[in-house]
Formats: structure tokens, C-alpha cells, sequence
């Protein structure tokens, strides 16, 4: 399919959306004016023997309500997931190879919850998704990333509650300093930081600079680690980094860097409600990617061996 | 009763403090201590590899007159001054390595040099964390013993406030390294 062939198949499949999205909200409205309307005709004076019942029509418009609304609700989210197909294949795929070398990226999948777990970043609680997994090589460093969403959900019986832990996006890449045996960084404001990654016991260490440690909290096995990753100039580079992220969390352990931004997600994911141009998601594919490699460079330039 | 009562809980309550004072200063030295070591061993992996990378740069000179002299010898129980001297010579040896370096190509591309330049830089980091390391303890540590009223467990300890281990640019050229 040519790059024309799917611009068209797009925006045939958005109006699609627009119009089943239309018919969910419409058909209970209509069907609600046309009891009315039943109910106004039954009442009159002049109602004859041959006008239907609206105690009949109830029962029956009870029924179609409920299962023409779900009929439409799987057709839209079938219509959607078409819509997400085409859209990165057409645009995200193909552009992913012009930045990154070795790409692997399947939109349907993300990180295991295993996986999530081991990244010693979040706490786990008991309800998981991971989606957009995206796997490449930039400047000779092997990273993954893929949204993460992580809750708690709570039922007394009586009551029910969910908690986010985490949702944003996860990244995971090879961290040139590698004699790092456990160490922690994250925003003040997370408060759903796993407390011992791979079982180690952390302690808190205060860095030389009161600013990061007024955003920052620091946790790691061994105090020598966190002066020998946290340099003077990584410092900097974190406190740049949160400005435009307000809640981060990352995990050093062994050659590699995991790290969390939260409230970061859909990425590469298409907008519905306004007609595609192929320039203007170009260049929305490309700030995505752009986000990819400053967080990439902000954590590892400077740190080589 | 009553008076003796509140004597005995206020004496209590000093008791407890002083208590905790004294182990919070008995810590927080031990924590100096302990960062101490980190520096210790820091500086002897630099002075080995520096040792190793001067032999390489030796074989390099052979044809020439000038040879280059050894460096501050490390050893246990130094004083903050004699570490901070070995320090500022091995800095020293180090500018003179990459001097001659620079005039020898056939070294730079040594595969055993330049395997040895990434050690020292991995070295030189690992130095500076325990720098760090070390300097953040002894501010804490010294924070504790001069602020009121903690200065008067202090004093009763005998406890002193702790150099901190800073690399003087000054001091380097107290020690020579000529080639």
C-alpha cells in the first residue's frame, strides 16, 4: 500500500470512528424521544387500538439500548486498532529506521511485568499493561523503552479502591559505568518507589548539591556508588531533565540504567479527532523520537569508558 | 517528691541525649574513617596503574637521556597531607605521560596504553567519588561537633573538626617529577 493508499484508508477509518463514536451517544437519545413520543401518543384522548404500547416498546428498548451501544463499542474499538495498525506502520515504522539502528517495535506489546519488576523502579501492585515496545541502537547504546502502567486495586467487599503506582513511559539501556551494585534516583514527589530493588538493603545518601537533594532522593547499597555514578555534572543534567519532567525515577545496577518518567505516554499514537497530514505527523513522529534520544543523551553523555 | 520527680526526668532526659549525641558523633567519625579507606584504596589502584603506565612509557624512551623518576610512594597510615601530596604527584606524573604521549604516536596507538589511559580514567573517577564521599562525611561530621549544644558532648569527647582531602593545585608543584 502506497503512502497515498494509506492516507486515504486513514482517514476512511477515522470518519468510521467519528461516526460509530456518533451513533453510541445518538441511538440511546433517539430511542429515548421515540418512548417519549410513545408515551405522549398512548396518553392523548385520541390514542386509538392500533398505536403501540409503550409498556411493550419498554421492555424492548430496554434490550436494544444496551446491545446496540456494545455492538457499536466493538466495532469502534475494532475500527481503532485498524486506524493504530496503519497509522505506525505507515508513519512510525519506517521513520524509527532513519534515527536508530536494530529496531524492533511492536506497538500491541510492551515490557513483561517480570521484567518491570526487575527494573527495581516501581512497586508492583496487582494490575500491569505495558504497550509500544520499542527496541533500538543509539550511538552504540542498546535501549528498549514501552509504556508501563502499574495499579493497585483494592476490594473489601464493601468498597473498592485503585491506586496508580506508575504510568508513564520505561526506558532500559546499557550504562557505560558497570561496577554499579544498586542504586536509586527519584523525584520527591514519587512515593510508590520500590523500596529494595533486587533485595539489596538501601540506605539514603545527601549529595553535595542542596538542590538535588531537595528534588532528589537518593538510595543505594554502597555510598561510593552513588558519588561515582552522580557526578557534579549528571546532577546538572538530571535537575535539566526535570523541568520537563516532573516525576522521574531510574535504577543503576551492573552495565545497565533503567529509568521511569511518569505521566509520559502514547507514544508514537495517532490523533483521531482531526484530519492526518502526512507532514505534520512526520514531524510529530520525530519529536517523539527527539524525546527518545535527549533522554538517552541526558543520561549517558560525558560517561564513557 | 514532685521536685525530685521533675530533677530525676530532666536528669533522665539529658542522660538520654548526651547518649545519643555521643553515638551520633562516634558515627558519623567512623563514617569519616570508613571514607578515609575509600580514598586510600582509590589511590592505590592509581598509583599502580600510573606505575604500569610509566614502565610502558619508559620502554618507549629507552634511546633517550631523560628517564622518568618514580612517583610519591603510597603507604599505610599516611597523614592528610602525604596523601594529598602522593595525590598531587601522581596529577603530576600523569600531565607528564600524556607530554610524552603526544611526541610518541607509536604509543598513543599502543593497544596496552591506551587499554591502560582507559583504566586510569575509570581510576580517576572512582578517586573523585571517594573525594566526595569522603569531604561530604567530614562536613557532617564537623557540622555536628561545632553546632550548639552537640559541641559540648563534643568537647567533652575531645572530638576535632577533620581536614578535608582537596586536591591543591598549589602543592603540586612541590613535588617533582621530572623526566
Amino acid at each position: 500500500m502506497g503512502i497515498s493508499d494509506s492516507m486515504n484508508e486513514l482517514e476512511r477509518l477515522r470518519s468510521r470512528n467519528s461516526l460509530l463514536i456518533g451513533l453510541t451517544f445518538g441511538i440511546p437519545i433517539v430511542s429515548m424521544f421515540f418512548y417519549g413520543s410513545l408515551m405522549f401518543r398512548s396518553a392523548s384522548p385520541q390514542a386509538s387500538a392500533s398505536t403501540a404500547s409503550p409498556s411493550l416498546a419498554f421492555p424492548l428498548l430496554m434490550l436494544f439500548i444496551p446491545v446496540s451501544i456494545v455492538v457499536l463499542l466493538l466495532m469502534a474499538n475494532k475500527n481503532r486498532k485498524r486506524f493504530k495498525q496503519l497509522y505506525k506502520e505507515t508513519f512510525v515504522v519506517n521513520s524509527l529506521s532513519n534515527y536508530f539502528s536494530q529496531v524492533m517495535y511492536d506497538w500491541e506489546n510492551g515490557f513483561s511485568q517480570e521484567q518491570v519488576k526487575n527494573f527495581g523502579l516501581s512497586r508492583m501492585g496487582n494490575r500491569f499493561s505495558s504497550e509500544d515496545y520499542l527496541r533500538g541502537v543509539y550511538k552504540d547504546i542498546l535501549f528498549e523503552q514501552a509504556d508501563v502502567t502499574i495499579r493497585y486495586h483494592h476490594n473489601t467487599g464493601k468498597s473498592s479502591s485503585t491506586v496508580t503506582y506508575f504510568k508513564g513511559r520505561m526506558f532500559s539501556f546499557t550504562f557505560p559505568k558497570n561496577q554499579v551494585t544498586s542504586l536509586q534516583i527519584h523525584s520527591k514527589n514519587f512515593a510508590y518507589a520500590q523500596s529494595s530493588p533486587s533485595g539489596f538493603k538501601m540506605q539514603k545518601v545527601n549529595l553535595e548539591s542542596e538542590d538535588f537533594n531537595k528534588n532528589f532522593v537518593v538510595k543505594t547499597a554502597y555510598e561510593h556508588d552513588a558519588f561515582y555514578i552522580i557526578t557534579p555534572a549528571l546532577m546538572e543534567r538530571i535537575q535539566a531533565l526535570s523541568s520537563k519532567y516532573r516525576t522521574m525515577v531510574m535504577y543503576f545496577s551492573g552495565g545497565r540504567l533503567f529509568l521511569g518518567i511518569e505521566g509520559c505516554t502514547d507514544t508514537f499514537d495517532p490523533p483521531m479527532n482531526k484530519k492526518l497530514s502526512y507532514p505534520e505527523e512526520q514531524e510529530r513522529i520525530r519529536r517523539d523520537v527527539q524525546d527518545i534520544i535527549d533522554v538517552i543523551d541526558t543520561m549517558t553523555q560525558s560517561v564513557s569508558l | 517528691m514532685i521536685v525530685l520527680g521533675i530533677v530525676l526526668g530532666v536528669l533522665l532526659i539529658v542522660l538520654i541525649w548526651y547518649t545519643a549525641t555521643y553515638n551520633s558523633i562516634k558515627v558519623s567519625k567512623l563514617k569519616v574513617k570508613e571514607s578515609l579507606s575509600g580514598i586510600d584504596v582509590a589511590l592505590t589502584k592509581r598509583f599502580d596503574t600510573l606505575t604500569k603506565m610509566l614502565d610502558v612509557v619508559k620502554g618507549f624512551q629507552q634511546h633517550e637521556k631523560a628517564i622518568l623518576t618514580e612517583i610519591v610512594n603510597l603507604r599505610s597510615g599516611m597523614t592528610m597531607k602525604e596523601r594529598k601530596a602522593a595525590s598531587a604527584s601522581m596529577d603530576q606524573a600523569m600531565s607528564e605521560i600524556n607530554v610524552v604521549a603526544e611526541n610518541y604516536p607509536e604509543l598513543r596507538s599502543s593497544e596496552n596504553f591506551i587499554q591502560l589511559q582507559k583504566t586510569i580514567a575509570d581510576v580517576e573517577e572512582h578517586l573523585q567519588a571517594a573525594r566526595r564521599l569522603y569531604n561530604a562525611n567530614v562536613t557532617s561530621y564537623n557540622a555536628k561537633i561545632i553546632t550548639f549544644p552537640n559541641s559540648i558532648v563534643a568537647g567533652a569527647m575531645h572530638a576535632t573538626e577533620e581536614e578535608f582531602f582537596e586536591a591543591e593545585t598549589a602543592k603540586r608543584s612541590d613535588v617533582a617529577m621530572t623526566f
